[in-house]
């Protein structure tokens, strides 16, 4: 991989977001005790860290992917096939399901990356699919149950916790790590390399970047650390089965997050986990007592309506509208004058 | 510098390039001039490595580069700019110089330094913090030769790099590619508008139905009744701005 | 030989059914250049369209087709004018999430609606389930499903082709820009698209219902075999759609044969493959997928 060199120094403001970010995801979890809350803390920073794992690819480099399922379900399967059936610690199971999701990651390459857009869209998301069925095909064969439990004995190198509240500092981690490479990456020459390849791949090329190489280190990065998000839930739930952890849902769920916060920012899919996830839980607290998916009605609706009116996100919106206002003070003021 | 070798660019049936043999000199402008439909923008397209060539070679300073990806062929010095100006469309007209300059060097200042210069060799300088999504046509025709420059070529590709600019524009970017030939750059440029090629061209050479039927100095091309006949029709002053621009 | 040929016509069969599955799709794509996420999602509202109509009127699906056609050019004709048409010059990224957006909306409405419960109809009675021609048995559903699919594709081929209504689509398709110049009103174009294929892909949903289930999540498996459809025939070929279809069903007919867990399987895999070395499809303009995300 090629060194990394830094793009420019840290701003003001990145240094900021950097001290909110450790502050919540380290102090969060000591503050809250109340059980529901601290399930909601785990999931929203297990799903930023890989919202912001999606968007390394999705994002910086523009690679419109919606197979990360593929990745998550992989690193969820290697971990608890290894602990169950070779009580192989998690730890290195995590690492072990993040390689073999680079591994189908260079596969899923050859073909996605001659694609653009819609297609590589398109075809990520078959490739997952791909996946799930193939898995549910193999146990067939290797008489492997459908459904995985993994026992609840807390240590810490089982990855199994006592208290709610260690999970939501593992998760906090996982999301400092991810957002530390994510904002290493965009303040790095691959950071400004990946925005010209997501701009014009023909300029970019012509500039001398190679596009492949710059693609696929970004495709690598955000399989690992999905696959790893995967692992790190799997050992949360203690129970994975293929249509679960497979499901197109993830696909689906972590581009929606980026694009809610800000699609190819460092700190939108953050954003967007922090506002998707409550507002589901929100939304099923109104409408959850109608029936079953009434609160998903909503929200695919809202969804639809927020792509619509904000389609660069909230921290899209907020910059126009930041633009918008400092235009206007400036036409009040020449008027004055 | 750049060796073009009975060059063959057949796409199906339709053969747009038909054996040409071409080469440039270090140091040179060369227009590559022919009517629409002459090939000239699939021998460029062959060139830069857009696509192979179906038969004969490109060597580029003794090796060779047809079959190479345009990114290879960049790290060996070998630049091109775009018809339609491609411009990064979330960046300022300085990070997209600095993209092209992140090719031989990659500290920041050093960078930064380097674009700042080359911005102000188009005559960009006063517009480095500018999106790039705000500039005029005229503008980012520059910015693409920018961006080519920034990667430090010994030569450059420069695809019709007048075309939909005005008279005022046009003289500013031939005051540009002189620059850069006397700034050490081998220049090869496809154009439509043949009193600018006339006025900085150091060798023409002229295409027609895919086959070189031309190749010398200004003046003599354009008084060859081959030429005249093929790229205008009929006997006229070749150096006519009027009619040039009748023909793009 | 026996064994070849039945596997043969039930795949023609079966071909014809992804077909018209697909068709939808495949005009909105060709013309609005909008891949709709929500397809399989509008197949599952006119499965269930059929299924009530039959379960609550004892009218079958065969019969009320004309009346689903034009419900569901009602509905897409609605879901343009109250969504796409705000994405119709937004970013590719935006129309995607519109229509997921939709894709979620309208599944979960389907689960409150109708319970996840699995549901389909007998069409037929007892014993004339299936055309027996002594060497092979074809599901009488099929059949009939097979010959709307053929009278649909001939019926839109012959509206492109001999309607000025039609041509001013097929321009749009071509050239979006150059059929504005010429005086064409272009979202009343997307409006009657949308409103076409979605109301093609109504009545398909609802003649594939005696068999196939219906249930609230069928659409995404029919969204993903009308993208393999789509992808196989050509983008934007509404004869290259039929082809595509008919291909698929061939190759999952005797696929299916010899291998039925793999059968889905071959789908996607079909379908990656397809896109790598020729995404174009069969019939499809060149090109068409290295339109960019802007």
């Amino acid at each position: 991989m090629t060194r990394l060199t830094q793009y420019f120094d840290m701003r003001p403001r990145d240094a900021l977001g950097a001290l909110i970010l450790v502050l919540l995801t380290m102090g969060l979890p000591l503050v809250i005790a109340n059980d529901y809350h601290v399930n909601v803390l785990v999931l929203v920073f297990l799903y930023a860290g890989m919202a912001s794992a999606w968007n390394i690819l999705g994002g910086m480099a523009g690679q419109f992917s919606l197979g990360h399922t593929a990745f998550f379900g992989t690193g969820a399967y290697t971990s608890t096939l290894l602990y169950n059936f070779a009580g192989v610690s998690p730890w290195i199971g995590m690492v072990a399901g993040g390689l073999l999701s680079m591994v189908f990651a260079v596969i899923i390459a050859y073909p996605a990356f001659r694609m653009r857009g819609v297609f590589f869209a398109m075809a990520t998301l078959a490739f997952g699919e791909a996946i799930r069925i193939l898995l549910i095909y193999s146990r067939k064969h290797v008489d492997m149950p459908y459904g995985l439990s993994i026992n609840w004995e807390p240590a810490f190198g089982n990855m199994i916790f006592e208290e709610r509240s260690s999970y939501a500092l593992l998760a906090g981690v996982f999301l400092l790590i991810v957002t530390l490479t994510a904002y290493g990456l965009s303040r790095s020459h691959a950071g400004i390399y990946l925005r010209a390849i997501r701009d014009s791949e023909e300029a970019a090329v012509a500039a001398g970047i190679p596009m492949r190489r710059y693609k696929m280190i970004a495709l690598l990065i955000s399989a690992f650390f999905t696959s790893a998000g995967g692992t790190l839930l799997a050992q949360y739930v203690l129970y994975i089965e293929p249509t679960t952890v497979f499901s197109m849902a993830y696909s689906v769920d972590l581009p929606l997050m980026a694009l809610l916060g800000g699609i190819g920012t460092v700190a939108g899919p953050i954003l967007g986990a922090f506002i998707a996830l409550p507002l589901r839980d929100v939304l099923l607290d109104l409408f959850g007592s109608g029936a079953a998916g009434l609160h998903l009605v909503v929200y695919g609706v809202l969804l639809m309506v927020i792509v619509i009116v904000l389609p660069s996100g909230l921290i899209g919106g907020a910059r126009s509208l930041l633009s918008w206002l400092t235009r206007r003070t400036a036409a009040r003021k020449s008027e004055d004058t | 510098m750049l060796d073009i070798r009975n060059v063959t660019k057949r796409f199906g049936g339709l053969t747009a390039v038909d054996d040409v043999t071409l080469s440039v000199e270090k140091g040179q402008i060369l227009g590559l001039i022919g009517p629409n439909g002459a090939g000239k923008t699939t021998l460029f397209n062959v060139i830069a490595g857009t696509f192979p060539a179906t038969e004969g070679e490109v060597q580029f300073k003794g090796e060779r580069i047809d079959g190479k990806r345009a990114d290879e062929t960049c790290v060996m010095g070998l630049a091109r700019t775009f018809q339609i100006p491609h411009v990064f469309t979330s960046m300022t007209v300085g990070e997209t110089i600095m993209i092209g300059a992140f090719l031989r060097q990659r500290s920041i200042p050093l960078v930064r330094k380097k674009a700042e210069g080359v911005a102000l060799a188009v005559g960009l300088a006063d517009r480095f913090d500018t999106p790039t999504a705000s500039l005029t046509t005229a503008e980012r025709k520059r910015l693409e030769v920018a961006r080519a420059l920034a990667t430090e070529p010994d030569m450059i590709l420069l695809d019709e790099v007048m075309a939909g600019l005005n008279p005022t524009e046009v003289n500013r970017m031939l005051e540009l590619v002189s620059d850069l030939r006397d700034g050490g750059v081998t220049v090869l440029f496809v154009e439509h508008n043949l009193s600018a090629v006339m006025k900085i061209c150091d060798r023409i050479a002229v295409l027609d139905h895919g086959a070189k039927i031309a190749d010398g100095l200004p003046r003599e091309v354009m008084d060859m009744p081959a030429v005249v006949e093929a790229y205008l029709g009929a006997p006229a002053t070749p150096a006519d701005g009027g009619s040039a621009d009748a023909a793009s | 030989m026996q064994l070849a040929l039945q596997l043969l016509l039930s795949g023609i069969l079966l071909g014809g059914v992804y077909a018209l599955a697909a068709l939808g799709l495949n005009l909105i794509f060709g013309v609005a250049k909008i891949v709709n996420f929500a397809h399989g999602e509008f197949m599952m509202l006119g499965m269930y369209a059929g299924f009530w109509l039959m379960t609550l009127t004892g009218i079958n699906p065969y019969w009320g087709s004309p009346l689903i056609a034009v419900a569901f050019f009602v509905v897409g004709a609605a879901f343009y004018w109250g969504v796409m048409r705000f994405t119709i010059y937004s970013t590719e990224l935006t129309q995607v999430f519109a229509t997921l957006g939709m894709s979620i909306a309208l599944q979960n409405l389907a689960l409150v609606m109708f319970s996840a419960d699995y549901r389909t109809i007998q069409t037929m009675p007892d014993g004339r389930s299936s055309i027996d021609f002594g060497f092979v048995h074809l599901s009488s559903d099929r059949v009939i499903a097979f010959l709307f699919a053929i009278a649909i594709f001939v019926g839109v081929i012959l509206f492109l082709r001999r309607t000025f209504t039609g041509r001013a689509i097929e321009a749009v398709s071509q050239d979006l820009m150059a059929a504005r110049l010429m005086g064409i009103n272009t979202q009343k174009i997307f409006l009657i698209t949308f409103g076409l294929g979605i109301g093609i892909t109504g009545v398909a949903g609802a003649v594939l219902v005696p068999s196939f289930y219906a249930f609230p999540s069928v659409g995404t498996f029919f969204v993903l075999i009308a993208f393999v459809v789509v992808v196989l025939g050509g983008l934007g070929s509404v004869t290259g759609t039929m082809i595509g279809g008919l291909s698929l069903g061939l190759i999952e007919s005797y696929v299916g044969y010899f291998s039925p867990d793999l059968k889905e399987a071959t789908h996607f895999i079909l379908l990656i493959l397809l896109l790598a070395v020729r995404p174009q499809g069969i019939l499809g303009v060149k090109g068409a997928e290295k339109e960019s995300l802007k």
